[in-house]
């Protein structure tokens, strides 16, 4: 099977990688790249654990072929804080408690980043319908909405 | 998943030269949101895709006063789901396209594959259905423009040829004093296939339905027009009980299968239910109520 050449960027850094044509985003960026904060969930685009941005839009990498993400610009959780600083969305999540395994934290956080790049100040249910596709089994998704409503100013601790 | 090969073609004729070399064990690939779930799970391995991802100009979406909106094959529900032309010619389908799974998977699935992939529980083909819409497709032998009531054949059949490749969907204008209206009932989660998708197109003139078109998705191979329920409406004012008697017609001539989404019992039934509900806001969005 011939190899597919492809360059990205990932996180701000220009990488050019060489992949097999069957490779999935999710793994090339866990396996290739060494990122290992996008998890792997359900594999079939239901779960949410492996959302990344792809040119700012969340998308499921578990979903996405490395060979289609030639040319865009992909940002994971390590990608999301600058200079040594959190994102404020991480920081509220971090504030608000906002996460008990954590597993599902890493695409909670950027399905949030792109809501909030999307639509500044969304009602609560705009936060529960854009979050809908992302899934906490400890259940802990009130934290989680005012975390983010905290981000606009919403939520008050 | 198993290994395959992945051609990356960069114009249509390549791509279509591409599927006939390789006829048979070879499969387009647009956003893969669905092929690859089918392509994991091992019910489908092909052993060559040909990506259309390279292929310029197929992801454009624009009104064209003849045709109505020309959706290329390659948009994202996404994009259809915030496109100020699609929500200022056609809202409906904006509203549809944002009940499509969730955000991500509408940010990678296209309409063009989501035809293609012609799930009998898909969202997209009964609106499109209702609404008249044309599916362009071009291969070795030309361009071809197929009503999608003859593109959808069977589970996941279309009329496609062999090295054919759909590149744009046409969604004619409604008529003048049409209304349009979709619902879906999920019986998981949001994020899930509908059980039924019901999706109504009423054409008015002075109070009076002129023509009213309900497709039922979900209830079988492919989705169904409610010939009987639509006739017992056609040149009468819609009423609440009318409506009802639509509903009852529409149930009564569908017959679903029992799978995922829930038995043929209760399918039937919810075909009805949701029937009557689309067409009651088809009916609220004339009157204003």
């Amino acid at each position: 099977m011939t190899p597919i050449e492809l360059s990205l960027t990932v996180n701000g850094e220009r990488r050019a990688l060489t992949v097999p044509p069957q490779r999935l985003l999710l793994e090339m960026l866990q396996r290739d790249l060494h990122l290992t904060g996008t998890k792997e969930g359900c594999g079939v685009g239901v779960c949410g654990a492996c959302t990344v941005l792809m040119d700012g839009r969340p998308v499921s990498a578990c979903l996405v072929l490395a060979a289609h993400a030639d040319g865009h610009e992909v940002t994971t959780i390590e990608g999301l804080g600058r200079d040594g600083q959190r994102h404020p969305v991480q920081a509220a999540f971090l504030e608000w408690s906002a996460f008990q395994c954590g597993y599902c934290t890493p695409g909670m956080i950027l399905a949030a980043t792109a809501l909030l790049q999307e639509h500044p100040a969304p009602s609560e249910e705009e936060i529960r319908e854009y979050m809908s596709g992302n899934i906490c089994r400890c259940t802990g998704y009130m934290d989680i909405i005012r975390a983010i409503q905290s981000c606009t100013g919403g939520a008050k601790r | 998943m198993r290994r395959f090969e992945l051609l990356m073609p960069t114009s249509l004729d390549e791509a279509s030269r591409l599927l006939r070399e390789r006829e048979g064990d070879v499969k387009l690939i647009a956003g893969g949101a669905s092929l690859l779930i089918l392509m994991k799970s091992g019910v489908y391995q092909p052993s060559c895709l040909v990506s259309l991802q390279r292929i310029p100009g197929l992801a454009d979406v624009h009104f064209d006063p003849g045709e109505g909106l020309r959706i290329g094959a390659l948009t994202t529900h996404r994009v259809i789901e915030r496109s100020p032309v699609v929500r200022e010619r056609l809202p409906v389908l904006s509203e549809m396209a944002r009940m499509v799974a969730n955000v991500r998977i509408r940010n990678t699935g296209t309409i063009g594959g989501n035809l293609c992939q012609a799930d009998s529980h898909a969202d997209p083909p009964p609106l499109l259905l209702a609404l008249g819409a044309r599916v362009r497709a071009k291969g070795g032998k030309g361009t071809r423009t197929i009503p999608l009531e003859e593109f959808l054949l069977d589970y996941y059949q279309t009329a496609l040829q062999p090295d054919e490749v759909v590149t744009e969907v046409a969604v004619p204008p409604l008529p003048a004093g049409s209304t349009a209206a979709y619902l879906r009932h999920t019986v998981r989660s949001a994020e899930d296939f509908p059980c039924i998708g019901a999706a109504a197109v009423v054409e008015w003139q002075d109070g009076i339905c002129r023509q009213v078109r309900l497709v039922l998705g979900g209830v079988a191979a492919v989705p169904q027009r409610a010939r009987q329920a639509e006739a017992l409406a056609r040149g009468r004012s819609l009423t609440e009980p009318l409506i009802g008697q639509m509903a009852e017609a529409a149930a009564e001539e569908v017959e679903p299968i029992s799978d995922f989404y829930g038995s043929a019992w209760y399918k039937k039934r919810m075909a009805g239910v949701f029937a009557r509900r689309v067409l009651l806001v088809a009916w609220a969005q004339r009157t204003g109520r």
